[in-house]
């Protein structure tokens, strides 16, 4: 589908795909365009058994834009030589867009009343073998004063926002990582409504969810190549972040993920959601992601009468009873929906999975936006037509997964016991590399899942200088990486440890936490052909610690050591069987 | 100014005109020819000398049925009330073209600064402020700079004025500098509005900008600025004509392959004067000031003086000029309008081209009367919708009623002062 010109004169609020500026469209951009070509074929009519399915409307500003924006204001040198995120992003907002374009953002703004997100779609973002997920920022805006001017200023600071977090440490760490030059990349923005209803002073979708290709974490009778959804009530932050959210497989969508009962699946499933705040900010700060954010809890969502489909309720005798017919703890588990099909969800989500992996020829990651009318917003829609009663699902971004075509077979019997140094349950990923020579792994002894912030930052600075070196490493850990809560892991970001070739996440007696679900940090894994093995450390024999400890010491913090190798460690994964092995 | 051209007689005539068009009556007409309000005050200043001398000033207020008088002040030698007077009257017009909520003023002192120390500039400045003090202010009449006047003249004007009214009126008086209360994208406006119309005209006429090339009439502020956003969208501007104060004449500077606006500025001196060996070996052809109008481009756009295109200049037009946008106040006499309709020259008229810098200054007012600023980009995002939408109005009244462009925009203009001062019950 191509992209139209933003016109002034001829545009009604948010119609079409349309563009302002010259340049590259970017990325996602260009990906939901193909997307776009590809429902209006597998969904006919843009509606599917009820339910609408369309990409929302969108106007992307594309990269000449960003390139003036950069020139004008002379922001290259403070952007490629500053190490400090908030100073670049505080720049970024002093600095002006260009004169060309502005009218037409005002334009734009003056005729829509809807919540906006504002998105990268940079050059190299979402390409096949960068897979950028969550190197950038987004930003939601509620777009809802009556005064234009408000509007105006919030979309420019949203896109101002944006455009700096191209330069924030995470993305210049991830750019060293995959050897390319960040002072080259350009930046194009969507502009794109956002998918929901208002409820209250608040804004969301009822459902937003995370599709892929490959299931990272098949259980059950899963097998990778069904793929797997993650669903979250609210806005997909949830998800992006790595927060709660409910896993499934669309080929048994009615089986519930791995807990430990039902205190655990309470413990772990959502309990807050994100929304956009529409009522008053108290906080004014363009640079920060959440400005307009608010995380609620659940009970909100139940109030405004969002929860019906989506959840299940614990009664006094530990059962899960779908919906919320009885009193007591209420559990997002979709059941409704996945259990019993109040929704034709997961049969959309299987015809869009199968559709897009046609289109792309690739294996996929979706993300989308779900909303459920039920009656109770009051402005559903603050401009523009009157509210759709169907349930709509909107498409909002694709990305390919990079999978490795090479196939690694394990022979384990020919494996000599003393040759072996990780012997995993599970591992992800699939090829072989023998160029490690680091190793870089939590010291058990002293380990305390209380200290885990500070040893993101201990991991932080030696990924940095092996990043400068240009050598990979093994990182090995206990509990969740890259978990948002620090007591279930080492709560790190991808780019802290963007250098890392195999992870290796353990546990200790007295951290025995699911192994991590981060879906941000796992596409990063994924794309990057990272091998990620999990190992239960209940037997002594599947790792050897006692000869790591022989090992000379590169260098050595409170709660981190690195050792270096003077011959490097044999890798391999078979990812059609989930083996690997790590020889010494 | 005095010549045998009368400015405020041609500015009848021009009222007249479209009068007839909109078939106003009497007492309409007689009304809008005419200030409601003119000011004429003695100004004496102790001069450096010790002598002292009385200037004579003046301030009309063509018609404030829409809102504030709103215009500059102009400090010359040769000024006349009439001169003042059809300026104020084109203010009233230009402002209502934009539908900016304002009405028309103008002023002036007979004198020539560059005869005059600053000390007695200043002077001069509270003098006029203290003879008109009760006359003018932010919701009355807002004076702005003009020929011959700047920001410290605006300043010195404005200090009087709180200080004879015991407050702060940052409102009173627009033009101001940026932290004294002056607005962001002030000196960008007038040459960037211009530009915003130019777009609009090329897009109506299914013109692509980036294929187009143009020849600027004078390189002061407006000129620059609307190279600069010209050349953003990637117009080709391949000459440049501008006044020598050396020599006492104008040369035209000619690069086919497109002037550089930087490169320009980099050898132009105080007065707007370009260097014109510098401009040779920068490859440069300098030309006699004149050739810029016989130019084969699809763009005129006069930004210097009045009367520029004329009866006997207009026939040099190149045929292949497909737009006339006027920067500049008055480049274009009737005649030369008529054989530029003639000859199907779309042209946008300079008190909608050039109302930028007006636009800009009612935001300036705007804000000092919150006492809260915009940024740059806010403020250039509302001029660019307000000159656009101004455009729009006024290209959509000519191909309804097939009127030429300028025709098209004073109707358009006119007719809101009509109404404005039949609904307040005046006519």
């Amino acid at each position: 589908m191509d992209f139209t010109e933003f016109q002034r004169r001829e545009f009604t609020p948010m119609q079409g795909f349309s563009f302002i500026g010259t340049g590259e469209l970017g990325g996602k951009a260009k990906g939901l365009a193909l997307m776009k070509e590809m429902l209006d074929e597998a969904i006919p009519g843009g509606e599917f058994e009820g339910i609408r399915v369309d990409i929302p409307q969108m106007v992307v500003l594309r990269t000449d834009i960003f390139d003036k924006f950069m020139a004008e204001n002379n922001l290259y040198e403070i952007a490629l030589n500053s190490t400090d995120d908030a100073l670049i992003a505080l720049e970024f907002q002093k600095a002006i867009l260009s004169v060309e374009i502005v009218g037409d953002l005002m334009n734009l703004i003056s005729s829509i009343r809807r919540p906006l997100a504002v998105r990268s779609s940079a050059m190299l973002e979402d390409s096949l073998h960068e897979p950028f997920a969550g190197v950038y920022e987004s930003k939601m805006i509620p777009n809802r004063s009556n005064d234009v001017n408000t509007r105006f200023k919030q979309l420019t600071e949203a896109i101002k926002f944006v455009y700096s977090t191209l330069f924030f440490y995470k993305a210049k760490q991830y750019f060293k990582a995959i050897h390319k030059d960040i002072s080259t990349e350009k930046m194009a923005v969507i502009i794109q409504e956002v998918v929901g209803d208002k409820y209250g002073d608040y804004f969301y979708p009822t459902i937003a969810g995370v599709i892929r290709s490959m299931n990272f974490y098949p259980t059950g009778n899963a097998e990778p190549k069904d793929g797997v959804v993650q669903l979250a009530m609210g806005m997909g932050k949830s998800i992006v972040d790595g927060g709660k959210s409910w896993c499934y497989s669309p080929r048994y969508p009615a089986s519930p993920p791995p807990y430990n009962g039902i205190r655990d699946m309470l413990q772990n499933t959502q309990t807050k959601f994100w929304a956009i705040n529409m009522g008053q900010i108290l906080n004014y700060d363009p640079t920060a992601e959440t400005e307009f954010m608010a995380h609620l809890e659940i009970s909100e969502a139940e109030q405004a009468g969002n929860l019906d489909k989506l959840a299940s309720t614990v009664s006094v005798d530990d059962s899960v009873v779908p919906g919320l017919s009885t009193e007591g703890p209420r559990l997002i588990n979709f059941a409704p929906i996945l259990q019993y099909d109040a929704l034709p969800l997961n049969e959309l989500v299987k015809r869009i999975l199968l559709n897009a992996e046609k289109s792309m020829g690739e294996k996929v990651e979706i993300e989308f936006a779900m909303r459920l009318p039920n009656g109770r917003s009051a402005e559903s829609y603050l401009s523009g037509p009157a509210p759709d009663p169907r349930p709509h699902f909107g498409f909002l971004q694709v990305r390919p997964l990079a999978v490795s075509s090479g196939i690694v077979d394990i022979d384990e019997a020919s494996i000599r016991p003393e040759d072996m140094l990780i012997s995993p349950d599970r591992a992800m990923g699939n090829g072989e590399t023998d160029e490690i020579r680091d190793i870089v792994y939590l010291k058990p002894e002293v380990f305390n899942i209380a200290n885990s912030r500070e040893m993101t930052k201990e991991i932080d600075s030696i990924n940095d200088s092996l990043l400068n070196e240009g050598k990979p490493y093994l990182l090995m850990g206990f509990g969740r990486w890259g978990t948002s809560d620090e007591w279930l892991g080492i709560p790190i970001v991808w780019s802290q440890i963007s250098g890392v070739k195999v992870i290796v996440e353990t546990t200790l007696p007295s951290l025995n936490s699911d192994f991590s679900q981060g879906s941000h940090f796992f596409h990063n894994v994924f794309s990057s052909g990272v091998f990620y093995f999990s190992v239960l450390n209940n037997q002594e024999d599947k790792i050897d610690w006692d000869w790591l400890s022989k090992q000379a010491t590169k260098q050595e913090t409170k709660h981190v050591r690195h050792i270096e190798l003077s011959k490097p460690i044999t890798v391999k994964v078979d990812g059609r069987s989930g083996k690997g092995v790590v020889l010494k | 100014m005095a010549t045998d051209y009368n400015a405020f007689k041609m500015a009848q005539e021009q009222f007249d005109k479209v009068a007839d068009v909109l078939e106003l009556d009497e007492a309409t007409r007689d009304l809008l020819r005419n200030p409601v309000r003119e000011y004429h005050v003695s100004i004496p200043v102790k001069m450096d000398d010790g002598t002292t001398k009385v200037f004579r000033g003046f301030r009309c207020q063509h018609n404030d049925s829409r809102g504030p008088a709103k215009g500059g002040i102009r400090f010359h030698p040769m000024e006349t009330i009439d001169t003042v007077r059809a300026l104020s009257m084109w203010m009233t017009w230009k402002c209502a073209v934009v539908d900016i909520p304002l009405g028309g003023g103008k002023g002036g002192v007979i004198c020539d600064p560059h005869n005059l120390t600053p000390r007695e500039q200043e002077q001069i400045c509270r003098g006029w402020v203290r003879q008109l003090a009760h006359d003018v202010g932010p919701l009355r009449d807002v004076p702005a700079p003009d020929v011959m006047t700047n920001a410290q003249h605006m300043l010195w004007m404005l200090d009087e004025y709180e200080t004879i009214h015991g407050a702060k009126f940052p409102g009173f008086i627009t033009g101001k500098p940026v932290g004294m209360g002056g607005s962001l994208g002030r000196t960008e406006a007038t040459g960037y509005g211009l530009i915003f119309t130019l777009r609009e005209a090329l897009k109506e006429l299914g013109i692509a900008v980036e294929k187009t090339t143009a020849v600027f009439q004078g390189f002061g502020n407006v000129a620059q600025y609307a190279i600069r956003l010209y050349n953003m969208m990637k117009g080709t501007v391949v000459g440049v004509s501008c006044w020598d104060q050396t020599d006492q004449t104008s040369y035209y500077f000619r690069k086919t392959s497109g002037v550089n606006i930087d490169e320009l500025i980099s050898i132009t001196d105080k007065f707007g004067g370009i260097d014109k060996a510098k401009a040779k070996e920068l490859g440069y052809e300098v030309l006699p000031g004149d050739k810029w109008i016989e130019e084969e481009v699809d763009i005129l756009l006069p930004c210097a003086l009045e009367h520029q295109i004329t009866k006997d200049t207009v026939t040099r037009i190149s045929p292949k000029v497909k737009v006339v946008a006027e920067g500049a106040n008055g480049p274009t006499t009737p005649e030369a309008d008529a054989y530029l309709k003639e000859h199907n020259v779309f042209l946008i008229p300079d008190f909608l081209a050039n109302a930028g810098g007006v636009t800009c200054s009612y935001f300036e007012q705007v804000q000092c009367n919150m006492n809260y600023f915009w940024e740059k980009d806010e403020v250039l995002a509302k001029l660019d919708v307000k000159m656009t939408s101004a455009f729009h109005e006024v290209y959509a009244l000519s191909k309804k009623r097939n009127l030429f462009m300028r025709d098209s925009a004073y109707v358009i203009a006119i007719n809101r002062v009509v109404q404005a001062c039949k609904l307040r019950g005046w006519i």
